[in-house]
């Protein structure tokens, strides 16, 4: 006896996962409850549960892998239970330079299904077939796609024909338009790979970011303001700070939090940046729930510090590190990941001293932080240094005007550049 | 348009065509006096008189024999048989006589007759009372099978079969009757041999008849909103000759096919309509068909045993869950 695990349709949109990590390899031992596998939508991560105990007898996916919801992963049953394997056949074919295994599966048998024969049955062991519809296999060979290696999605090891259109689009995200005009085999251009180059398809992370970022610079009107301030006010204000954080009981605040925090108070006086636009409407919000830009290992993520212009530096502070720590390792939960109606992405650390941050639409606005770098004051014919953080702030020109745009960066740097005078307020 | 029943829709299209066409009568068990078991040619004794509404005794083999021998000599009866399980007891007269005559006699003599009879499930009458038989009828060559799912087909379709000038069974349903539905004003008729797509969609085609169109429509709605599944109904209107065409352009275009019928499933009106598809449009099928009907077993008694076994909306959506 053995169960098949297919990978879970979370959400009616959701069409494939990637497995993020496994848990098990072939051949461990599994008991109800324990986690198999983890695996991701464009929303969240979850953890897959084992329904059975038993064995894992073949597994179908590898980390990192994309799967379509209900296809199998892997199989658990019983070890002893060797005769109702499926069976699993190394390809044959001698095109295919891949290393890819055809499968097919035979239905769960579950006491009591008398009437339903086991499809395997009614074929002796050396008669295994590829299993397509004829609907498929018309479309495969008008596509002049060879289907022998292909992921199925039908019952019973079936490719049916969204098998193959899955695979032909994917073999079109990587050819070449030359490839296409010279009519070659679709299939070759998949297996495109030598010593300087690699093919790989974006991750699922990879093509949601590519998909908003490109909506958004081809969807509004956004330009972006350079200006910088001078640092040395916070610098010092910092600096004393974190001298007597243990004894006040205060977090490390940063530079960031600090421009967080005055961003916070700053922005209700302009009310189009702390904005959503859409279509004809621009919905003003009351309170600022800043987005924070995060970077993590399989890209940008935002999460959001809900009412920042109620918290105090010491909370934003600490919420800042809480949300970067679930980010960094993947707890973070989707409701933390929306609802911002403006965001502050900073890559002072990295050195850039000046950028045009992309707005994450519906919002009307995002402020880029730049390095320090040093940069002089005139002064009656002396040159004075000192520390200027740039501050690059897009906007979205169908929601305002420069004009407004500029004197909401001039009243921040204001502030920012006699920050512990205006903390009072 | 006007709002009436499946029960008046046929007895609308019965005055009509009674009204253009003197050669037209009516010949049946409690047709005339009594109004129709069903009460659906009540009030036409009145209005048309005993030579053309016309009481016989319970016999099925005269009241079809009768309705042949008319036919044979100028004119255009309507025949009833009270129940489709009682046509039994007339087989030969339908099936060695009406159908073959014409054919045999070398096409010298018309047979332009309508045997109109009822059948269906739901109302607990039982295995000798409930059946839906219209397989029995689609086997024979020389015979036209119809079944009206709303009252404008059975009005339209009626009087299509009325006006055909070859022997045509057109079978009612006995759940229907009280069915209202929109009719127009204006006299209508619909082509025999053509079926009627009644939703159309994209996922998967499903074909049916008689009451389990309204089913097919239920089911259909429901995996819409639920399941965001788009569903093609087909009303088939007429079982034989079947209306291949329409369903094969259907199939080609979803690659998908549940067909649902009331009658038992083997060797049933589903079975031919697979059978064809996957001859003839084989290439554009993306799944196995399957067919939805009532099971192989005579007809409970029982209310609750009744309804587990009759084919409802839920039925059709398991079994579009099944090959979606």
């Amino acid at each position: 006896m053995y169960s098949t695990v297919l990978m879970p349709r979370n959400g009616q949109s959701v069409e494939s996962c990637i497995i993020t990590r496994w848990f098990k390899k072939k051949g461990d031992a599994v008991k109800k409850g324990e986690i198999i596998f983890s695996y991701e939508t464009d929303k969240a991560t979850f953890d897959y549960e084992s329904e059975f105990d038993g064995s894992i007898l073949d597994v179908y996916f590898n980390e990192g892998d994309d799967v379509p919801v209900l296809t199998a992963v892997c199989i658990i049953g019983d070890n002893a239970d060797t005769a109702l394997r499926p069976t699993v056949e190394a390809k044959t074919s001698s095109e295919s330079k891949k290393d890819s295994l055809v499968y097919t599966i035979a239905r769960d048998i579950s006491a009591g299904e008398g009437e339903e024969k086991h499809e395997d049955d009614m074929m002796s062991d050396s008669e295994k077939r590829i299993k397509i519809s004829p609907r498929a296999k018309v479309l495969a060979k008008k596509m002049n796609i060879d289907y022998s290696s292909i992921l199925h999605s039908g019952p019973n090891g079936r490719i049916v024909e969204k098998d193959i259109i899955a695979l032909n689009k994917r073999a079109n995200s990587t050819s070449s338009n030359e490839n296409k005009q010279t009519g070659e085999k679709i299939e070759e251009v998949e297996k495109l790979e030598s010593e300087d180059q690699e093919v790989k398809t974006l991750s699922h992370i990879r093509r949601i970011i590519a998909e908003k970022m490109l909506k958004s610079l081809s969807t509004t009107a956004q330009l972006t303001l350079n200006t910088s301030f001078d640092a040395t006010d916070i610098l010092e204000f910092r600096k004393r700070v974190n001298e007597r954080g243990d004894i006040l009981q205060l977090k490390k605040i940063t530079i960031n939090d600090i421009i967080l925090y005055a961003v916070s108070r700053t922005i209700l006086n302009y009310k189009d940046l702390n904005a959503y636009l859409i279509d004809n409407k621009i919905t003003y919000f009351k309170n600022v729930n800043l987005g924070v830009a995060v970077d993590n290992k399989k890209g940008l993520l935002v999460p959001t510090i809900f009412n920042a212009n109620k918290k105090s530096l010491n909370d934003i502070s600490g919420e800042v590190k809480n949300l970067v720590e679930k980010c960094r390792n993947d707890s973070i939960t989707p409701d933390l990941l929306q609802d911002a109606t403006f965001t502050v992405s900073n890559l002072g650390m990295l050195g850039i001293e000046s950028f045009t941050p992309i707005i994450n639409p519906p919002q009307t606005a995002i402020l880029g932080v730049c390095s320090m770098i040093t940069k002089f004051k005139e002064k009656k014919g002396t040159l004075t240094p000192y520390p200027a953080i740039g501050l690059s702030l897009t906007f979205d020109h169908r929601a305002l005007d420069g004009a407004k745009a500029a004197k909401f960066l001039k009243e921040l740097k204001n502030l920012l550049e006699d920050f512990s005078i205006n903390l009072v307020k | 348009m006007s709002v009436i029943t499946y029960r008046e829709a046929i007895r609308l299209a019965l005055k009509e065509e009674m009204e253009k066409d003197d050669s037209t009568f009516i010949i049946g068990e409690d047709v005339g006096a009594f109004g129709g078991a069903m009460a659906v040619t009540k009030g036409l004794y009145d209005t048309f008189g005993p030579k053309r509404v016309v009481d016989t005794p319970i016999s099925e083999s005269a009241i079809i024999g009768a309705a042949l021998g008319a036919a044979l000599t100028g004119l255009k009866p309507i025949a009833e048989i009270m129940f489709i399980d009682f046509t039994g007891v007339c087989m030969d007269q339908i099936v060695n006589q009406i159908a073959k005559v014409k054919y045999m006699l070398g096409g010298q003599v018309k047979v332009p007759l309508v045997i109109r009879t009822q059948g269906g499930a739901g109302k607990g009458y039982a295995a000798q009372h409930s059946q839906s038989l219209e397989a029995w009828f689609c086997h024979i060559p020389g015979l036209k099978v119809v079944m009206p799912s709303t009252p404008r087909d059975a009005r339209r379709l009626l009087k299509s079969a009325i006006r055909d000038q070859n022997p045509v069974l057109f079978i009612e349903h006995k759940v229907l009757y009280n069915e209202k539905g929109e009719v127009p004003e204006e006299e209508e008729t619909f082509p025999l041999g053509k079926a009627d797509v009644k939703r159309l969609g994209n996922d998967i085609t499903i074909t049916a008849h008689s009451r389990q169109v309204l089913n097919a429509l239920k089911a259909a709605d429901i995996l819409f909103r639920e399941k965001n599944i788009d569903c093609e109904v087909i009303d088939l209107m007429t079982i034989s000759p079947i209306d291949e065409d329409t369903i094969l352009k259907s199939v080609a275009k979803t690659g998908r096919l549940v067909t649902v019928e009331e009658g038992y499933e083997n060797h049933g009106i589903g079975s031919e309509i697979v059978s064809r598809t996957v001859a003839k449009a084989f290439d554009y099928l993306d799944a196995e068909p399957i067919r939805v009907a009532f099971p192989n077993c005579p007809i409970p008694f029982s209310g609750p045993l009744e309804a587990a076994v009759l084919p409802d909306s839920k039925t059709i959506i398991d079994a579009v869950m099944k090959i979606i």
